[in-house]
């Protein structure tokens, strides 16, 4: 699986120096930002409403949100095996990594769908409550973030130079690091 | 094995261990309120589990001092949240199961 080609790169050095692309960081940084106003609105709304958010809430099934935990840091684990692989020149590796972090996360996303389908079939929805609204606003664009985070992962497969499996597994982790705030403010917090 | 992969996977074991206690913490499989101590417990596991994905899995233990801002950015936002948890508490509310015969005043002779 060793690409002789190619001398793998030197580790890099310790310091303040960021890996992958420094834009994909602005992004992993407004994108923390983004989420992170979502869930301060979120706590704000709940303060207005506490009776109305933890009926609301305890519809939610919290085990689902805790196996897509577990799903989500375990694709995280791969990302980050193939991200070392890749720094020792072993391409073949790299993408065998990046292929299973890839098929763990759309895991996430069928476990995320047999919620939605079941708070559908309750009668919640967008409209039905404050609650909803933020849950399915928040998990959704969660929702739309794994899939673009897939989508990188099956490009820097093809284009797999260093610096680029550096920047496309950043974005997944940072995915990643979203739903373990994401995952406690909606579903355990009460 | 590496030392870097297996750096990995005993980060990976310490995050799944984590996200266990979480599900403890939170009681995952029961429609409880929570104490304020079982919050407190919530916010800091989240905090240590980001820390470790932002050190680990993002290599920023390479770079402290965006670790320590990243780190730092996070937990004032979750400090907030688990905040206005606990001070605005909803305790919780029996609900009659289905079926269960209604209590009615009786009217005293």
């Amino acid at each position: 699986m060793t690409d002789l080609s190619s001398s793998p790169p030197a580790p890099r050095p310790r310091g303040d120096t960021l890996p992958g692309n420094p834009m994909m960081w602005l992004l992993i940084a407004a994108e923390l930002l983004v989420f992170g106003a979502a869930l301060l609105g979120y706590a704000g709304a709940r303060a207005l409403d506490p009776a109305g958010f933890a009926a609301a809430q305890d519809g939610l099934d919290r085990l689902a949100g805790t196996i897509n935990t577990a799903v989500l840091l375990t694709s995280g684990l791969f990302a980050a095996l193939a991200t070392e692989a890749r720094r020792r020149g072993e391409r073949g590796w790299t993408r065998i990594l990046l292929t299973v972090a890839a098929l763990i996360g759309s895991i996430f996303l069928v476990v995320k769908a047999h919620e939605y389908a079941a708070e559908i079939a309750a009668g919640n929805g967008l409209d039905t409550s404050t609650f909803h609204t933020l849950y399915f606003l928040i998990t959704g664009f969660h929702a739309v973030h794994v899939v673009f985070g897939i989508v990188i992962l099956g490009i820097v497969m093809i284009f797999d130079d260093l610096e680029h499996v550096e920047t496309g597994t950043a974005f997944w982790h940072m995915v990643d690091l979203v739903w373990v705030v994401v995952f406690p403010t909606l579903y355990l917090l009460r | 094995m590496h030392p870097e992969t297996r750096h990995l996977v005993l980060t990976w074991a310490v995050l799944m261990g984590l996200t266990t206690a979480l599900g403890f913490a939170g009681d995952v499989l029961h429609a409880s309120r929570l104490g304020v101590a079982f919050l407190a417990v919530i916010g800091v596991v989240t905090l240590v589990k980001a820390r470790l994905v932002l050190a680990r899995y993002l290599r920023l233990e390479l770079a402290p001092g965006f670790l320590s801002g990243f780190t730092g950015s996070l937990a004032v936002t979750v400090a907030v949240i688990v905040l206005s948890f606990a001070v605005i508490h909803q305790p919780l509310v029996a609900k009659p199961f289905a079926g269960a015969p209604i209590e009615r005043p009786t009217a005293k002779p």
